[in-house]
């Protein structure tokens, strides 16, 4: 790994967007700190695949995030670059699913991302620069049947990372946030199983209503996010919303 | 509903009668012939709002129109909230929204007929200042929750809507426009409205 180049810290990067965000970043010149929820094989392989650092925590555990965060920055030095990505979510009519377990998307998406952009703060404030990237979803903004939970997890991540941007902008850390459209993810395989459908169609019901014909990869929504933690992203992208997603559109209010 | 009729007037739940908005909808509706019930239970208490629905329901009726409460403001600049309030912060934001919704969308199922208005934060939207990042993100989900929800309630003859609350005003606006929705708003599904009021906020970045 190269000892120059700037920290990058990527959650839920064990599978799906994340491990492809940190393998495009590997390649960029970052030093990434690849953070999974547990220690367990899939984290290993993509840390031998990039030659990043291991930063296994919970992102709903307020404690081992702080601990991991003190641990990458004592190893490798201070986080330039984090993005946001680790997410739960399961598909189901808000009245059917267990109260205890709809909260647990909030927890982790929206409460554990808050506290660990808490932490991370203060050295970009210090080193008067810094790039943060939330992956909030196309879902956050339109909204969508059977996941009231996760929508309302992504939606109060991209008000964050308005008001973020705007207090932060000025003391050079720029706050973006991506919303990506149905990704061809792991995560396809647990909506095919909660809607009881094959994976198959699944990904023909998702293509069907977007204009691109076909659902996105997880390296594109990786080329979006290392844009926007570049230097010249970063700048140009501060406080918005950006929709890779293949053109689908409903109401955008 | 029906104008000036003879039968039992519908009912509204108006939640939050803290603050301007929620005197200022409770008052709009009952203007335009809702009967609307006080509601004293704390939201973000799953169990009381059940119980205070129920017995709504039990001895005025059938709630035909839910308008959610506000949430606790939140000043505090970025890293200024330790997590014990950051967790009290979004209960009164989402878990009162979504513990009123449980509570009250079964009945409304059931008769396959309603409205939910929820109410947003100004501060959830861009363009507002101060930034106020906690209450942005407290307030910010109930966007993604009534926009899903409604696309779920839709076809069972529920209609879910948003209206963002400016940050300053009588709350005329709000109530406005949620009277517009329970009267004339039959093809809104999953909307956000903004109102604008007084001189504090402008739309868009």
């Amino acid at each position: 790994m190269d000892r120059e180049g700037p920290v990058a810290l990527v959650t839920g990067a064990g599978q799906g967007i994340g491990r492809a965000v940190v393998e495009r970043l590997a390649r960029d010149g970052y030093r990434v700190a690849i953070n999974a929820r547990v220690d367990d094989g899939r984290l290993r392989e993509v840390v031998a695949a990039t030659g990043g650092f291991p930063a296994p925590g919970d992102i709903a555990d307020e404690r081992a995030i702080g601990a991991m965060v003190d641990e990458v920055q004592a190893r490798l030095g201070p986080v330039e670059v984090l993005v946001a990505n680790a997410a739960r979510m399961w598909m189901a009519p808000f009245l059917e699913l267990p109260v205890e377990q709809w909260w647990q998307q909030l927890d982790v998406n929206l409460t554990g991302h808050l506290h660990l952009i808490e932490r991370v703060v203060p050295g970009m404030v210090t080193a008067g620069r810094g790039r943060i990237v939330i992956v909030a979803s196309y879902w956050g903004v339109v909204g969508w049947e059977n996941a009231t939970g996760y929508a309302a997890s992504k939606s109060g991540l991209i008000a964050l990372g308005h008001t973020l941007a705007a207090e932060l902008g000025p003391q050079g850390v720029s706050v973006s946030v991506v919303a990506p459209g149905v990704i061809d993810t792991p995560q396809l395989e647990v909506d095919a199983r909660d809607a009881g459908k094959p994976l198959a169609e699944m990904h023909a019901i998702y293509a069907a209503g977007i204009p691109a014909g076909r659902i996105g990869r997880a390296d594109e929504i990786a080329a979006t996010i290392a844009f926007l933690a570049s230097p010249d992203g970063g700048r140009a992208y501060n406080g918005q919303v950006l929709h890779p997603n293949g053109g689908e559109i409903r109401c955008m209010t | 509903m029906s104008e000036g009729g003879t039968g039992a007037r519908p009912v509204a739940l108006v939640i939050g009668a803290a603050g301007m908005v929620g005197p200022a909808i409770a008052r709009r509706l009952a203007a335009a012939g809702y009967s609307v019930a006080p509601l004293t239970a704390d939201a973000a208490d799953g169990g009381s709002i059940a119980d205070a629905v129920h017995g709504v329901a039990a001895e005025i009726g059938p709630i035909e129109v839910l308008v959610t409460g506000l949430g606790e403001a939140a000043p505090a600049e970025f890293t200024g909230l330790d997590g014990a309030r950051w967790t009290q912060l979004l209960n009164s934001h989402l878990r009162a929204v979504t513990n009123a919704c449980r509570a009250v969308l079964p009945g409304m199922v059931a008769a396959h007929r309603g409205m939910v208005v929820t109410l947003v934060p100004r501060a959830a939207l861009p363009g507002g200042a101060p930034s106020r990042p906690y209450e942005a993100a407290a307030g910010g989900t109930i966007i993604g929750f009534t926009k899903s929800l409604a696309v779920e309630m839709a076809p069972q003859g529920i209609r879910v809507n948003c209206v963002v609350a400016p940050s300053t005003g009588t709350g005329d606006a709000v109530a406005d426009t949620v009277a517009f929705l329970a009267q004339e708003g039959d093809f809104y599904v999953g909307q956000v409205f903004t109102p604008v009021e007084g001189e504090g906020d402008k739309h868009g970045s």
